[in-house]
């Protein structure tokens, strides 16, 4: 009950508190929740981000970004990578390097970008590139908080690298205002296959 | 390391090693230990002269891969193996190998779904117990594969082996094609299966006399391999091979395996029958 008092209280106007868990319940990691105005007007907020190669893998494994954001991929292993996506939303090949590159790559095009890296086929990561300012990723427990909002009529989606559907087939409106705002949604999500590196694996990792 | 010709092939092996110590390299270190099972480790056609025996294995690979050009798609590995093998009972089949493998892949696109062919070949020396055994074991081989979903990697190859010892007994060469899936069930477990077809000399042991069996022979000679009078003889003969194996990822430097093979050799009206279960424990850092 307390828990429930102080999370109350730290919801405020202009802020969203969402939840999101699977068919069973359980809470889901790596949702992108986006809010985009029922007006139709986005305010432009293009930001910059990073996801870095870490321990051969790319961390973090989901990032969300507004159409028009910039995000460099610095190499912080002691081995080259090769990062690259084909997804039609944004494709580049930034082959063998290491540190970080000059120039971050300019995401523009709303969609989802799969990266890989060439060299390591089991790193994998995403970038969600939204129309919105409006976002968060959830974390372990399954919560986002989207901040920032200014009042008014949303329409809340929610997006996962496992969804099944599209994510309009989960779209909740809500209405920001003077009282806190919470919104759970509940999502179907294929069985979870995550690539990872498997020294047991028969055809050998480097092969 | 005593066969001249040997000595020439490591000198070969490590000069290319050093040449591939360039930039654009990463190592590769893995470590593996294994036990098995082979419930027909003589070979025989008949149930009364088949022996079955256990094993213990530890191997140890220390090499790098390379791009040889900026956009990895074509990929250089070389290694240095050290394998071992001891047997429970019949210990004239333990032995110790060292030798060198070194494979040139060529991807057609980027990421793990794009196809690629492969050619490897090694060269390693193979001391046994038995010292009729001892050897140079050759193996070239070329593989085309493709990830065709995200979970399902299908791959289709030709072997080429040969088998240099200090006895035309145990001197062996095969051809061998395949077919090879793997399944990743979840992200951290991968479901095998292979299926081979070789053909080429085989070596069987059986208590004489068999003179079928003689009149089949490229070559024979009496062993005393398993403390019982047996006559190893050297056959051309087709090999069926149809493996079963899963692998379980336990951390990102850890894994596991398990695996079950089924070889089935025949030349004529001849034919034996192995089973071999096999739990390896694989490290690579």
């Amino acid at each position: 009950m307390f828990a429930l008092l102080v999370l109350s209280a730290t919801v405020r106007a202009g802020e969203i508190a969402a939840t999101v868990t699977d068919q069973r319940g359980a809470p889901v990691e790596d949702a992108v929740v986006y809010a985009t105005p029922r007006s139709g007007k986005a305010p432009q907020r293009a930001q910059s981000a990073l996801i870095a190669h870490q321990n051969q893998q790319f961390v973090p494994y989901v990032t969300a970004v507004q159409a028009g954001s910039l995000i460099n991929l610095p190499n912080l292993d002691p081995v080259k990578h090769h990062a690259y996506s084909i997804s039609p939303a944004k494709k580049f090949d930034l082959p063998l390097y290491s540190g970080t590159p000059k120039e971050p790559l300019l995401f523009d095009k709303p969609g989802i970008v799969t990266i890989g890296c060439n060299i390591h086929d089991w790193m994998l990561a995403y970038v969600c590139v939204l129309e919105t300012p409006f976002f968060a990723v959830t974390g372990a427990d399954g919560r986002a908080q989207l901040r920032g909002l200014a009042a008014g009529a949303y329409d809340v989606e929610v997006w996962q690298p496992r969804l099944k559907g599209e994510p309009s087939a989960n779209r909740q409106q809500i209405i920001v205002g003077g009282i806190p705002a919470k919104i759970v949604f509940a999502v179907d999500l294929r069985p979870g296959f995550r690539p990872q590196r498997n020294p047991a694996a028969s055809n050998g990792m480097y092969r | 390391m005593r066969s001249p010709k040997l000595h020439c092939i490591m000198l070969s092996a490590m000069l290319v090693f050093v040449a591939v110590t360039a930039a654009n390299a990463d190592w590769i270190r893995e470590f593996r230990t294994e036990a098995l099972y082979n419930s027909n480790v003589s070979r025989s056609n008949r149930d009364e002269d088949r022996l079955d025996d256990f094993a213990f294995g530890a191997s140890v690979r220390f090499g790098k891969f390379t791009h040889l050009d900026s956009a990895d798609k074509l990929r250089l590995t070389f290694a240095l193996d050290l394998d071992s093998q001891a047997f429970a009972e019949f210990d004239d089949f333990n032995n110790i190998s060292a030798g060198a493998t070194a494979s040139l892949r060529y991807r057609f696109g980027l990421g793990a779904s794009a196809p690629f062919l492969r050619v490897e070949g090694s060269v390693h020396w193979a001391d046994f117990n038995d010292e009729l055994q001892d050897g140079v074991r050759s193996q070239f081989e070329v593989v085309v594969g493709k990830r065709v979903v995200d979970r399902l990697e299908l791959q289709a190859g030709y072997v080429f082996d040969n088998t240099d010892t200090r006895t035309s007994l145990y001197d062996q060469q095969g051809h061998s094609v395949f077919v090879r899936a793997a399944f990743d069930v979840t992200s951290s477990t991968q479901l095998t299966a292979e299926y081979s077809l070789r053909r080429g000399e085989v070596v069987s042991y059986n208590v004489p006399p068999r003179p079928d069996l003689i009149a089949l022979a490229n070559t024979r000679l009496e062993v005393d391999i398993f403390g019982a009078p047996y006559v190893a003889y050297n056959l051309d003969a087709t090999t069926q091979r149809g493996v079963f194996g899963i692998h379980q990822a336990i951390t990102r430097n850890v894994g596991v395996s398990f695996r079950y093979e089924l070889q089935s050799t025949t030349r004529s009206q001849i034919d034996y029958t192995s089973h071999v279960f096999l739990a390896a424990i694989q490290i690579s850092l």
